[in-house]
């Protein structure tokens, strides 16, 4: 049975081809829940006049798919708010962005 | 139900046909021998508008997912396709619609998400339309040259801008970039070139340290790909706002032709070339992995911009005509690099 951690971990193959950071480290991913009928995974954007939401929930599906092999329905939805915040960033994705240590 | 690909390809296609009547329009102004006289008067509102324009206006449909946005690109590909067919005022009116579709889409984000950089695309739009209503008016197209410019220039610092939130906080971010951009605004406004030169100069100089290509640059493979066509497009940038500088009220002679190339070829097309292997995928659902090759085309544009810029500042007139013409062959090598990139990676 897959964890948050896992499905987690497979969003971080999901590169934001603009900064060249993955999703998960950027905070994108809002919410990860597992359920018996499947799995949902909650992103939001920086502003709805980004055009990669579409782009990045098929990628973050198809990441899904492939680490639950599919056992599963898996399902991305992309949230009008809450609104992205610099401090979603993790330490690493700001380091990467030259953020001080 | 039609896939998306299906329902997006068209108006993509209809932008391109404008480009492909553009150039060829672009070609006639320097000399060669294609044909269409009528077609060289609209050179700059086939590029602009129909091309850049529905491309442009398609993104942010697409990023917005609402229906009537859709409109913005089907109106601005409809106007190219009557330019083309040698209708400029139907045309102008087109274009005008569909730039006021373009606005609505822009008021409908500053809603949702009050912030400066969705400010600065929404004046980007604004100046967009303004410069299509004067045209529709019977305006010569030389008066909505400023307008239709700083729609693109504050097309990209917006979205740039947007993307320098990953970037450290600094406080004087902000109160930095007003300056720049009120004296753009302010050349925009009152027609005038060095004004406006001089706004563009200190806005690139501003993005150049405010945008994350400064760390980008260091990553490696797409993302870095991106970097350096935006710093490269920075570097052209820089030079047609210098070039402005020098421009007389009502000038359009060569160094006019080399200030407004170094702007839409050199930036707005290095900034296409960048920005096109991040927005195919978004926008048609088809993948565009990353090749080394992807360096080649934007070479070749840098290479034939620099041969016509010599060809336009010594007055060479056939320098001029043959870097015109490989400006064409790099646009057209970009095209067939990412056409052979995405069925490749469908076969697989």
């Amino acid at each position: 049975m897959l964890t948050q951690d896992d499905i987690r971990e497979a969003l971080r193959q999901v590169i934001d081809p603009d900064v060249g950071v993955n999703i998960v480290d950027l905070g994108l991913v809002e919410d990860i829940r597992i359920a018996p009928e499947g799995i949902y995974v909650d992103l939001i954007m920086t502003t709805p006049a980004c055009p990669q939401s579409a782009y990045l929930s098929d990628e973050s599906e198809r990441v899904v798919r492939a680490a639950a092999k599919d056992a599963v329905g898996v399902s991305v939805a992309v949230l009008d708010s809450p609104f992205w915040e610099p401090s979603r960033m993790s330490a690493s994705a700001k380091s990467i962005m030259g953020w001080p240590g | 139900m039609i896939s998306v690909t299906a329902r997006r390809l068209p108006l993509l296609m209809a932008g391109a046909l404008s480009l492909a009547a553009g150039i060829i329009a672009g070609e006639g102004r320097l000399g060669w021998p294609v044909g269409g006289a009528d077609l060289a008067l609209v050179h700059g509102p086939l590029m602009i508008c129909g091309f850049f324009g529905t491309v442009i206006g398609l993104e942010r449909a697409v990023a917005l997912g609402k229906a009537w946005g859709y409109g913005s690109p089907l109106f601005t590909a409809l106007g190219g396709v009557a330019l083309i067919a040698g209708h400029p005022w139907a045309g102008a009116v087109l274009l005008l619609a569909g730039s006021l579709v373009f606005v609505a889409m822009s008021l409908a984000v500053i809603l949702r998400q009050r912030e400066i950089f969705t400010t600065v695309l929404g004046l980007g739009g604004l100046a967009w339309a303004a410069g299509n209503l004067l045209w529709s008016l019977g305006g010569d197209a030389a008066g909505s040259v400023p307008l239709w410019a700083a729609f693109l220039v504050l097309t990209i610092a917006g979205e740039r801008l947007e993307l320098s939130r990953f970037l450290p906080p600094w406080r004087w971010r902000t109160p930095t970039l007003l300056p720049p951009l009120l004296v753009l605004l302010a050349g925009m406004g009152l027609g005038s070139w060095p004004v406006f030169g001089a706004g563009l100069a200190l806005l690139t100089l501003w993005s150049v340290v405010n945008d994350v290509v400064r760390r980008t640059i260091r990553q490696a493979g797409l993302t870095r790909y991106v970097a350096v066509c935006l710093l490269s497009g920075y570097a052209w940038a820089l030079a047609a706002g210098l070039l402005m500088l020098r421009l007389s009220p009502g000038e359009t002679g060569i160094v006019y032709d080399a200030a407004l190339h170094a702007l839409f070829v050199g930036f707005v097309f290095a900034m296409v070339f960048g920005h096109a292997p991040v927005i195919l995928p978004a926008v048609l659902r088809v993948a565009v992995p990353y090749k080394p090759v992807f360096y080649l085309p934007l070479a070749a544009l840098h290479a034939s911009l620099g041969l016509r810029m010599a060809g336009d500042l010594a007055d060479i007139h056939a320098v001029r005509q043959w870097g015109g013409m490989l400006n064409a062959v790099a646009i057209a090598l970009f095209i067939v690099t990412m056409l052979v990139t995405v069925l490749r990676a469908r076969k697989r």
